[in-house]
């Protein structure tokens, strides 16, 4: 009895107050019990929503970071395969920069530069010889003057000493086996530039009274018949000192820089009547 | 314990209403899941619960939508006393007897609703009623209502077995 008692009130009451709701929907008190119901449910339904939502969105996201994964493993196997490119474009530009400017010497009148590559040095010592690949079969022979190109200028590398085929060994200027005679370019005075098997080279017999300074150029004198005349040895270094026996000499830093070289040139020397290509 | 038990049930329905209207696209008829809990708590015999509940559930969707703050209050505690009246003269196990129930509460619901937008809305213009709409909304409701009937019963069973004695409901 009490059960239906209490149905028939709550019945009455909530009938009562909807009533009053409808009545008067224009009501600040109705509307903003509407608005307070609104923004107290609002949060119950939309937690829920946003969470689906979200979950909907991670198998998306999921792929989403797998392929920004991948596109990060492309890009970083990119990047590496092109430093090693521009690496490999960096190497071929001096090369190229190099070889044009050997191809923009001067042609001499009984000699034919070629070029050869340096693929090998002697493993012992770096200032005595070098292996080129170029040889017998390209014309070369023992006794070939080997230069190079300094700033745009010939210099002296050596000469070759030994004709393997396809290639050959040439004796550089620093070795102590070398001897090239040579020229003071300012004063004209005569000597023999000799190897130290080091950095540095000896311009011997010189006379005491030389005028040797710091600074001087050296060049082949040509003479012997080896060595083309005025190619650049080194430049003076440090000249002994005056009146200390019959001859004067003069330490050479040399012109070329051994430690760096990539290509040479072989002066073949051109019989006469026959035109190298 | 019955105020927890209302509190829970309330916010379970209500959470499950509002991610079954997220999933259905805007402008199609939803499954009403709080006119279905009032048959169920109504024709179970928890009168008192299902006019309360209803009332809330009915103004929330008030607030919530379109209708007239008050008109789905009403109708769904209303529905609630009249089920709980019914629910001595059927047979509340079967599915029969509650298909029927649902149906009959939508179609209550659908046209209370629209009568009283007719007697209470101030509009010039009233939003279109279609009768189409509710009898899809009937049809959804008995779809899911043997559902929500047996998931009503092992929502009750639980709490039963949590409060660990029957009569926790009275």
């Amino acid at each position: 009895m009490i059960k239906k008692n209490i149905s028939v009130f709550l019945l009455f009451f909530y009938s009562l107050v909807c009533l009053f709701f409808l009545s008067w929907q224009a009501n600040q008190l109705v509307s903003g019990l509407r608005r307070t119901f609104f923004y107290l449910l609002k949060p119950v339904g939309e937690v829920p929503s946003k969470v689906l939502w979200h979950a909907g969105a991670f198998s998306g996201n999921l792929h989403q970071l797998m392929n920004l994964d991948s596109q990060y493993r492309n890009l970083q196997e990119r990047w590496v395969r092109q430093r090693l490119d521009e690496k490999a474009l960096y190497a071929l530009r001096t090369e190229n920069e190099r070889l044009r400017a050997l191809l923009s010497l001067p042609p001499r009148a009984d000699t034919v530069g070629v070029m050869a590559v340096v693929w090998a040095r002697d493993p012992q010592d770096w200032y005595r010889s070098i292996l080129v690949r170029l040889g017998k079969k390209q014309g070369v022979a023992v006794g070939d003057p080997v230069v190079a190109l300094q700033d745009g200028r010939e210099v002296l590398v050596g000469r070759v000493v030994e004709d393997l085929g396809h290639t050959c060994k040439v004796l550089l200027i620093s070795d102590s086996l070398s001897a090239v005679s040579a020229r003071i370019q300012r004063t004209g005075e005569e000597g023999i530039v000799e190897g130290q098997n080091s950095s540095e080279l000896m311009m011997n017999y010189l006379f005491a009274d030389s005028d040797v300074r710091v600074g001087d150029d050296v060049v082949t004198a040509g003479l012997g018949g080896v060595f083309p005349e005025g190619i650049l040895i080194g430049s003076v270094h440090q000249p002994s000192p005056e009146s200390i026996s019959v001859y004067r000499r003069a330490a050479l830093k040399p012109a070329v820089r051994l430690h760096a070289l990539h290509e040479v040139i072989i002066l073949v020397r051109q019989p006469r009547g026959r035109i190298l290509p | 314990m019955i105020w927890w038990f209302g509190l829970m049930t309330f916010t379970l329905v209500w959470v499950c209403q509002m991610l079954m209207v997220y999933f259905i696209p805007a402008g199609y008829p939803s499954i009403n899941l709080p006119l279905i809990m009032v048959v169920y708590l109504g024709i179970t015999g928890q009168v008192g619960l299902a006019q309360t509940l209803g009332f809330f559930w009915g103004l929330g969707s008030d607030a919530a939508g379109l209708s007239l703050f008050g008109t789905q209050g009403f109708f769904l505690s209303l529905l609630g006393y009249l089920v709980g009246l019914l629910s001595k003269k059927i047979d509340s196990e079967k599915t029969v007897s509650q298909v029927t129930m649902v149906i009959g509460a939508t179609i209550f619901c659908g046209l209370g609703c629209w009568f009283f937008q007719k007697v209470f809305d101030q509009a010039e213009v009233l939003r279109p009623w279609s009768l189409g709409v509710v009898l899809f909304q009937g049809f959804f409701n008995v779809l899911l209502a043997p559902l929500v009937f047996r998931m009503s019963s092992f929502w009750v069973k639980m709490w039963i077995q949590f409060c660990g004695r029957r009569g926790f409901l009275d």
